[in-house]
């Protein structure tokens, strides 16, 4: 009688990033990005997915080495004030990871901590103060610090800088290039702001209802957009001043056949509705999920 | 340790109750008469120097019976709670965090127990048992565990779902460590709360048990006991029901003090320091 009704927040996902590099995510609210962060780092129940991590399949792993494997692979989440615990002091938290990982004496975690902190660029009196004591770019230097003190070899940055002012979001931007350049780290940059990720990614893809609808360089992709929604998004001007929408994730059609955009599209033509478009490699590196292309 | 100190509902609570314990701990030395010691000469008698609080109906000090009440009925609040706490913690976690059949099995059970009056339960539970202070203090904690139970389960549902938990997930700690390190305390005030306020409860609830032969038999002083033998000489003789009344309230409220105070003290939102 009641029937459950699943959505499909990620749908038919499939991309690389490369070590040392910064992937872009971009797409509209609920769209699926957060969706996808975490599914790559095993955070929600996995359905039917593939993620290889440093020629590790993780999603067949069991619990136990997943949590010896998380170390390498952390998140950083969309708000710092949330994401840190209101009961413990920044330094405690800090401390949390390595403690997890282990094989550190309390004088060497001590060092770690203080060395973090001057790093993310927060004073060592702040180790000592509690998240609600703290402002929101100090709580995300914080996060910053906490997810940098395992040595993770891969960071999945949840729009970092959504809930912070245009100041402190340049200069979380800033230290995390930084922190990109000294430490090589691998980041997954997901947002919904496109000069971030211009300026942030080598390479982005760009989502829809749950599925990538272009991915590439990102020079590549903001020079040379192919697929309509990228457009709309990325350059609302080509549509003729068609503006951006909210996403429909209510009355997603993602789970009817053909293309997740045909509804919106103004480029659609028949084929559009009857059949879903798989990824079309347009130029190399260059992938557009359309069948106009 | 000292900031604790520091917190005047702490130190309020925790004066009380050190009195308390001292009291209950050394009641012969501190009691001025038997407690026991039945004197038909001085009944009903008003507070004067001989019997400072007056004496009951059977000619017995109140005063001495109240100081070696306050041991049963300190034993039994705190046995009661303590007892309730720990299978409410213990189900109510499970319950909450783990989710899925165990949930319903214990939310089902836990429904069975309130469908129930909880002083009928007790009573009929006390009864099966039959009389004596262990068994009373057995039903009372069958009793009471669910409400702890349902606040326990409650508070974490509420609490698993925030991002510092997944965020702590995403470190690669276990269940255990989370449960521990960032649930409990995170659910700790109203559990202290509602624990605090539980200890006046239960010494009522033993007293009404008492009163009906299910619990301290008499004629061993029990301050719920001492309340109900008052209430027939209320109008000739009130101090019989006020000072073991007092005694009652002066517990209870030494344990809010103590519960707010720790609240207080550990949630960093609501302590009063200001960053330099």
């Amino acid at each position: 009688m009641l029937k459950k009704r699943y959505i499909k927040a990620v749908d038919c996902m499939s991309f690389r990033i490369d070590r040392g590099e910064t992937f872009g995510l971009v797409g509209e609210s609920g769209c699926g990005k957060t969706t996808a962060g975490k599914l790559i780092l095993r955070l929600i129940v996995l359905t039917s997915v593939r993620i290889v991590f440093d020629g590790i399949d993780i999603t067949r792993i069991k619990t136990r080495e997943m949590r010896r494997l998380r170390p390498r692979m952390q998140m950083i989440f969309q708000n710092p004030d949330a994401s840190l615990d209101p009961r413990m002091k920044i330094e405690k938290s800090i401390v949390e990871p390595l403690r997890l990982k282990g094989g550190l004496r309390r004088v060497e975690i001590e060092e770690k901590v203080m060395d973090l902190i001057d790093a993310v660029g927060l004073n060592p009196e702040h180790a000592r103060r509690y998240p609600y004591q703290m402002s929101g770019g100090q709580n995300q230097q914080a996060v910053l610090a906490r997810a940098l003190a395992s040595n993770p070899d891969f960071i999945v940055a949840d729009e970092p800088t959504s809930g912070l002012d245009l100041s402190v979001q340049a200069q979380i931007l800033t230290l995390m290039k930084e922190l990109k350049r000294d430490l090589e780290l691998t980041t997954m940059f997901i947002t919904h702001d496109l000069e971030v990720v211009r300026q942030m990614s080598d390479r982005m893809a760009v989502m829809y209802k749950g599925k990538i609808v272009e991915m590439g360089e990102t020079e590549d992709i903001f020079s040379h957009l192919r697929h309509p929604y990228a457009k709309l998004l990325i350059a609302p001007d080509l549509q003729g001043g068609c503006g951006h929408h909210e996403a429909d994730i209510n009355g997603g059609n993602n789970n009817s056949r053909g293309c997740v955009f045909y509804p919106r599209c103004q480029l659609a033509e028949d084929v559009c509705s009857k059949r879903e478009p798989e990824m079309m490699e347009v130029k190399r590196d260059h992938q557009v999920l359309c069948h106009i292309f | 340790m000292r900031a604790w100190i520091k917190n005047r509902n702490i130190f309020i609570g925790l004066s009380i109750t050190v009195a308390l314990i001292f009291i209950a701990a050394f009641a012969p030395q501190v009691a001025p008469h038997d407690p026991t010691e039945i004197n038909p000469m001085v009944r009903l008698q008003p507070p004067s120097k001989e019997y400072p609080f007056g004496t009951d109906h059977m000619g017995r000090c109140i005063l001495s019976r109240i100081v070696f009440g306050s041991r049963i009925s300190l034993l039994v609040g705190v046995v009661v709670i303590s007892g309730s706490l720990l299978i409410g913690i213990v189900l109510g976690t499970i319950s909450g965090y783990f989710g899925g059949l165990a949930d319903d099995l214990i939310m089902r059970l836990v429904d069975g127990f309130l469908a129930i009056p909880s002083m009928f339960l007790a009573l009929a539970l006390a009864g099966t048992l039959g009389p004596g202070m262990f068994n009373l203090m057995m039903a009372l904690i069958a009793v009471e565990w669910t409400s702890y139970a349902r606040v326990v389960r409650g508070s974490i549902l509420t609490v698993k779902e925030q991002e510092f938990v997944e965020a702590a997930r995403g470190l690669g700690a276990s269940d255990l460590y989370i449960l521990v390190h960032h649930i409990m305390p995170n659910i700790l005030s109203p559990i202290i709360v509602i624990a605090t306020l539980g200890i006046g409860y239960a010494i009522l609830a033993a007293a009404g048990l008492s009163f009906l032969g299910f619990g301290v038999q008499p004629p061993t002083p029990e301050w719920g006991s001492m309340l109900d033998d008052g209430r027939l000489f209320m109008r000739k003789a009130p101090y019989i029901m006020i000072f073991p009344g007092l005694a009652i309230m002066i517990t209870v409220l030494a344990f809010n003090f103590l519960g707010d105070g720790l609240r207080d003290e550990l949630d960093p939102r609501f302590r009063k320091e200001i960053p330099h």
